[in-house]
């Protein structure tokens, strides 16, 4: 229970703030699943304020920051537009977030563990280029830790999680770390994207993380970079059979 | 006529002073992640409180409060009840936000984070080229022919050469339908474009050399060979940014 006396001390801005991060989600939800066509005019203010039910300015502020994920073009005299997808920022954390949510009809799961895959096979083929044995030690500790937890789903993931972050933050690549752990953590909040049902899941993620590992205490380059990649593609092709 | 459009609504502040706070906001939002990522602020550390800055910068504290908002989204600062807005982990910000990108480069004085862009870069268009090799009708495969006919005749010209360079990486990128691969490679690019370091000398024998790239990748594609088209892609990248590439550093690590 907020007291009366809070409520009234609190900001109207930041009603006005929270309202807008509501209409932004819907809006992006509409132009990103099509139902807003990409070419489509969108209505105007005064329509769109009594649809949501806030005030003009909630309205322009929304569209606004639809704007700057180029999602919308705002043209004076012809009105807003829904932008071609091709001018779309996808890694908008509020796009990619619908985009996810929609997986089912957009397929962009299958996009972003490309990505994934091709990122942390660049940068498992740095760490088999160079690492420390220190470094070595924190992956192979890694793995123990995913061998001692297969009878437990959720402890086992968490331990699969913490190898692949494991890897990447050793690359050293700053950028590429990023990006792919982002995307990553952001792909775990879905549903669709992990699972273990499938048959022989322990086993067969248990073998790929080992072959993993053998090449970059080899110093493989391109056997590690090899076995990240199909690694990260197959598992997803397991998961994706089980849930559709 | 747009001036029923920018009429000021009864009861709200007319649209330049509406604009003004929120030039101010991205202003002050664009000083404090460059002091976060030159570490003025280190990481774990507070900000100084919302009246301090605001005093600094002399603005209101709504504009400061907006543009903390602002460094929340793009991950750098987590407000947390009573301990006030601590730094976050460089590996939680937004690392393809303009901003923080940009303050990234700028700060980064050897070729480090170059080099982890190019590497990075390089990989995601070595597999979209794969794919657009596999999948290329022959309006792709003609415009890209299209685009390398024209840039050998604009080495002389460096900039306009460049929008033709940007064009033909698209065209690729475009034909591997993987949208989110294209947004982190465009993410990626759209900061480094106008960094000299990045973009190097305008010299032709550059353009003529990267050219030549180019052509190879255009051939390989039009053959529909998926592994030739990544290789040439890998090479071009490569290539490209080690001649103009100077600085300490170790490029090394580009090598496979």
């Amino acid at each position: 229970m907020t007291t009366s006396a809070a409520a009234f001390a609190f900001p109207p801005r930041r009603r006005a703030e929270r309202l807008s991060v509501a209409v932004v989600a819907e809006l992006v939800e509409l132009v990103v699943t099509g139902q807003l066509a990409e070419g489509e005019l969108l209505p105007p203010e005064g329509p769109l304020s009594e649809h949501f039910g806030v005030s003009r300015t909630v309205i322009r502020e929304s569209v606004k920051s639809l704007e700057e994920k180029g999602l919308l073009i705002v043209t004076q005299g012809r009105g807003t537009q829904v932008a071609r997808s091709g001018s779309w920022n996808m890694l908008d954390p509020i796009v990619l977030s619908v985009l996810i949510d929609n997986d089912e009809s957009l397929g962009i799961l299958d996009e972003l563990t490309i990505v994934r895959g091709n990122l942390e096979s660049a940068m498992a083929g740095a760490v088999a280029a160079r690492h420390t044995q220190e470094g070595l030690t924190r992956i192979v500790h890694a793995l123990e830790v995913m061998r001692e937890q297969q009878q437990e789903s959720d402890s086992f993931r968490q331990a699969d999680v913490v190898f692949h972050l494991t890897v990447m933050e050793l690359s050293g690549n700053r950028l590429a770390e990023n990006i792919a752990k982002r995307l990553y953590l952001r792909a775990l909040e879905s549903n669709r994207f992990h699972g273990m049902g499938y048959e022989n899941a322990f086993q067969s993620t248990l073998d790929e993380h080992s072959r993993i590992l053998e090449a970059i205490t080899r110093q493989d380059v391109a056997a590690a970079e090899d076995a990240m990649r199909e690694h990260i593609l197959s598992s997803w092709q397991r998961r994706r059979f089980e849930t559709s | 006529m747009t001036a029923s459009r920018e009429a000021p609504i009864k009861g709200l502040p007319t649209p330049s002073r509406r604009r003004r706070p929120a030039n101010l906001a991205s202003a002050i939002t664009a000083e404090l992640v460059e002091r976060i990522v030159r570490e003025v602020y280190p990481p774990g550390t507070a900000l100084p409180p919302e009246p301090a800055l605001g005093e600094e910068f002399a603005v209101s504290r709504t504009v400061v409060r907006e543009a903390v908002k602002s460094l929340q989204e793009k991950g750098l600062v987590q407000v947390r009840q009573g301990a006030g807005t601590i730094v976050t982990a460089p590996v939680v910000w937004d690392m393809l936000d303009e901003a923080v990108l940009r303050a990234t480069i700028a700060t980064d004085g050897s070729a480090a984070i170059l080099d982890d862009l190019v590497v990075t870069r390089r990989v995601l268009e070595s597999d979209m080229a794969n794919v657009a090799a596999r999948v290329a009708g022959a309006g792709v495969v003609e415009a890209l022919g299209a685009l390398v006919d024209r840039m050998d005749e604009l080495v002389d010209d460096h900039l306009a050469y460049a929008e033709c360079d940007r064009a033909f990486h698209d065209v690729i990128m475009l034909a591997s339908g993987n949208r989110l691969a294209r947004g982190v490679v465009r993410s990626l690019e759209s900061q480094v474009v106008n960094t000299a370091r990045y973009m190097g000398r305008p010299e032709r024998s550059l353009c003529v050399a990267s050219n030549r790239g180019h052509r190879r990748i255009y051939e390989r594609v039009a053959a529909h060979d998926p592994d030739g088209a990544a290789e040439a892609m890998f090479t071009h990248i490569t290539e490209a940014w080690l001649v103009r590439r100077g600085g300490p550093g170790d490029p090394e690590r580009l090598r496979r």
